[in-house]
């Protein structure tokens, strides 16, 4: 049977009432910052999850600046004597132990579920159907988490740090403490990075969340310590650096000057052991991105 | 008590077919593997028993058993199968009970292989001499047993879109609460310490009738808890 | 065994009924009866179809009112749950399950013995045409099969209630076949069925009688044809395929019920305010006129312009609410 129309060469185009956007777009290098806002806007949504570890950052801040004023208070009635270096790196080092633990519920929450969520959701085929690199992607979630969780690890430590500075007598004595600013910048990076990293790609590996969350947290509670005290025990400070928490300890020790245990691995080795972990966490996510932006994966 | 049957039943199933009882299954191995590996430095048997499970009461049973039952509500409300279960004759806290009796005795079970592994392993042809460690160690893992899994009931009936992020902070700071004089009550871990006699000698804890009533007290609390929540929440959002 | 039923209790009754979330307003103040055979709900998205299916389902407790089974409050009396079958839209099941265990497992939970669930599930499953897959785990399902296994547990326990939510997405037209004729026989059987769909020419293949749902409350109730009846805002439309249009137009606008006519290719559309003495007139003025008629027939006089009609008109000032008898 053969149709007695045949398809024309023309076309019409119906006016549908939408307009092109003619305006000023978002340049390309600038496209993950909308990655990044999203995670954030997201992140904040959830009250026990973010909001409550954050007020505990922020109420550690506030009681760790406390503590520091009382104790530069009674040790100027005391004359000076002791020293008050030490002391400010004691407060913040001992600090950085409840900003981390509020960073690890952080990354339990968000960190673990950034991608597998997204993995589940099938959001890739939504992402990569527009002009967004996988790059862009990776770039913008990054960042998010590293600002987020950094609230705690890295604004923490940092800021306390200033106000150590802020807190000198006299000038002079601001200029010799300002050299615990950039401590406390490299431990939040050190930090903020261990527990970032291997998080996101728990959540990349697994694809799922509650697993992710799962593996992160018998991770951080059960085998970092299992392996903190078979190396304590044992004397093996190289078995130790599979636990990343005691890894960051070692390095915020050196940093501020804390006595080391005989049992403890080498702070460079530490650092080591931190970006090795950081680099696996990301080498997992680009590779899992990687292969779903290409692949169309994604949904249930 | 039939629908809690049958969503044990249920449970038990998911548990066998899925992969979340590899979890129980590697922390398990942990205690034994920790015992051994302390054993070529140490010659104190009693002391490496009771860090081996100072260490398992505190961080492996009590994951074990959050990492199983903390979704219970979440699971079922993200996959939305509660609409199947709800929408039948039985009252609504059956799912988690239901849950309770196949996770709970799984846990135990797999726990309690590795308790009397780690006891072999740390005292050897002196272990039947040593019974009693084990047999108050068994105690003990049967109350962190029972407890956390209150606890992560309750925990899955209260936050149930971030259980796990709750349980982390719960045993991060409230288990800690076990060096604090009088907070140390509402530590399941203090109780666990009372009931098993393995903690440092500094550590001052109760008796073991006082560790079994506290961690009566707080299974009860939280379970009851749980109950109450699931029985009178509307977890059901808007929609068309 | 049945709770006690009060004699003469409508299978289904909701009493001023609302329910709110916070300040979202799900269903506001809502009665409504339903009796044996089968309801279409229909509504546009957020009406309120699924929060009135999950009051009837006792997934949610009225803010205010009462939804009852069989003059049971259906939130708080378990056991006359047993009479109830439902199918939600979602497909979420548990996909480490086999269809039959999951059927089993429902009919359990509904109170079918143990001894028992199994062959009954079975049955249930190969009455909806999934014989072949009935020990294949969930996980591998398609939509279509997933939709139908939802369907058989609802139905495994042979309820006399059945709330059925979108039952025919994702299903093939043979599958769509069968369970319309499903449907149907439990309806004969004398089943209280009630459907929400979106796709309204199922449900008028299965049913006349729609309650419809609008911004959380009833707009209209009953057989589709008496409410479109009651609708005077919109004169009905009748399109007459003939071999002489104008002819036949030129002879119906005497009738002063017709308020407009509107040409076609080869035919005419007539609106009128009485489409019953329109095709009282029709006959009568073709056989005058010697005309040869193709086809006769009304576009709006369906569920989809009832529909459309209803949920886009202007809200007007609350009256008496119509009503159209059979």
């Amino acid at each position: 049977m053969s149709s007695e129309r045949t398809v024309g060469a023309t076309g019409t185009i119906h006016d549908q009432g939408y307009q092109r956007y003619e305006g000023v777009r978002l340049p390309r290098s600038r496209r993950f910052l909308v990655i990044t806002r999203n995670v954030l806007a997201t992140a904040w949504k959830a009250r026990w999850g973010v909001k409550l570890p954050l007020l505990g950052a922020v109420l550690t801040l506030v009681v760790s600046a406390g503590i520091m004023i009382v104790m530069g208070q009674i040790e100027s009635r005391m004359g000076g004597r002791g020293g008050r270096l030490l002391r400010a790196d004691t407060v913040l080092f001992i600090s950085y132990g409840f900003f981390s633990l509020f960073g690890i519920i952080l990354a339990a929450t968000v960190a673990t579920a950034a991608i597998a969520d997204d993995l589940k959701s099938g959001s890739f085929q939504f992402y990569f159907s527009r002009p967004l690199r996988p790059d862009d992607y990776v770039r913008g979630k990054l960042l998010g988490l590293f600002v987020l969780i950094g609230c705690s690890t890295f604004a923490g430590p940092v800021v306390l740090s200033i106000i150590r500075v802020c807190l000198a007598e006299d000038l002079g004595g601001a200029i010799k403490l300002l050299p615990i600013i950039p401590k406390a910048i490299l431990l939040g990076v050190a930090g903020t990075s261990a527990l970032v990293l291997p998080a996101i790609g728990l959540g990349a590996l697994l694809g799922k969340r509650v697993a992710a969350q799962a593996a992160f947290i018998v991770y951080w509670i059960v085998i970092s310590g299992f392996v903190s005290v078979v190396a304590h025990e044992l004397r093996l400070p190289l078995v130790g650096l599979l636990a990343l928490n005691s890894d960051v300890n070692v390095v915020g020790g050196y940093l501020f000057g804390m006595p080391s245990d005989s049992g403890s691995p080498e702070p460079w080795q530490a650092g080591l052991a931190i970006v090795v972990f950081s680099v696996a966490g990301y080498v997992a996510l680009r590779r899992r991105i990687r292969s779903s932006a290409t692949a169309g994966l994604g949904g249930v | 008590m039939q629908p809690v049957m049958i969503l044990a039943r249920l449970a038990w199933l998911r548990l066998w077919r899925g992969r979340t009882k590899w979890v129980t299954a590697l922390l398990a191995i942990l205690p034994p593997c920790f015992a051994a590996l302390l054993m070529t430095e140490k010659d104190d048997a009693v002391e490496v028993w009771q860090i081996t499970l100072f260490f398992a009461l505190r961080a492996a049973v009590l994951l074990a058993v959050a990492v199983h039952l903390a979704s219970s509500v979440g699971d079922e409300l993200d996959s939305k199968t509660y609409t199947y279960l709800w929408s039948r004759p039985m009252r609504r806290s059956a799912v988690l009970l239901g849950k309770l009796l196949a996770i709970a005795p799984t846990v135990f079970a797999a726990f309690a292989l590795s308790l009397t592994a780690t006891w072999l392993v740390v005292f050897q042809d002196q272990a039947g001499a040593n019974l009693e460690w084990l047999l108050r160690g068994l105690a003990a893992e049967l109350a962190v047993v029972i407890a956390g899994a209150s606890i992560a009931l309750a925990t899955s009936a209260l936050v149930p879109k971030r259980p796990l992020a709750f349980v982390l902070g719960y045993m991060m700071f409230l288990e800690r609460l076990e060096f604090v004089p009088f907070l140390q009550q509402i530590s399941i871990a203090y109780h666990a310490s009372a009931i098993s006699a393995a903690h440092p000698p500094s550590f001052v804890v109760g008796t073991a009738t006082s560790g079994v009533i506290g961690i009566l007290v707080l299974s009860t609390f939280w379970l009851g808890l749980a109950i109450w929540r699931v029985e009178n929440a509307e977890y059901a959002l808007p929609d068309g | 065994m049945n709770a006690p039923v009060r004699m003469a209790a409508p299978p289904i009754h909701i009493e001023a009924c609302s329910k709110w979330y916070g300040q979202v307003l799900g269903i506001q103040d809502i009665t409504l009866t339903v009796k044996q055979g089968v309801v279409g709900l229909l509504g546009p998205n957020g009406a309120g179809k699924t929060t009135l299916m999950k009051l009837l389902a006792g997934l949610l407790r009225p803010s205010r009112g009462r939804a009852l089974l069989f003059g049971l409050p259906v939130i708080d009396d378990l056991q006359v749950r047993r009479r109830l079958g439902y199918a939600p839209e979602h497909e979420g099941v548990y996909d480490e399950l086999t269809a039959r265990e999951f059927v089993t497992l429902m009919a359990e939970l509904s109170g079918v013995p143990r001894a028992r669930a199994r062959d009954q599930a079975s049955a249930a499953l190969v009455d909806i045409g999934l014989e072949n897959a009935i020990d294949r785990r969930l996980h591998g399902f398609s939509k279509g099969m997933r939709q139908r296994t939802k369907l058989a547990s609802a139905l495994v326990h042979d309820p006399d209630v059945i709330l059925l939510d979108e039952p025919l997405t994702g299903c093939d037209p043979v599958a769509r076949a069968n369970i319309i004729a499903r449907i149907r026989a439990l309806a004969a059987a004398g089943k209280t069925i009630v459907i929400s769909s979106h796709v309204l020419y199922e449900v008028e293949a299965l049913t006349q009688e729609i309650v419809l749902v609008h911004r959380g409350r009833v707009l209209a109730e009953g057989n589709v044809y008496r409410i479109r009846e009651l609708i005077d805002q919109h004169p009905h439309r009748v399109r007459i395929e003939c071999d002489r249009p104008r002819e036949l137009a030129a002879r119906v606008l005497g009738e002063e019920h017709v308020v407009r006519v509107q040409f076609e290719d080869g035919a005419v559309e007539i609106e009128t305010r009485s489409p019953d003495r329109l095709y009282d007139a029709i006959p009568r003025i073709v056989l005058d006129a010697g005309l040869a008629v193709r086809s006769l027939g009304s576009p709006d006089d369906n569920m989809q312009a009832v529909f459309d009609y209803l949920t886009t008109a202007t809200p007007s000032k609350p009256g008496k609410p119509q009503k159209g008898g059979k």
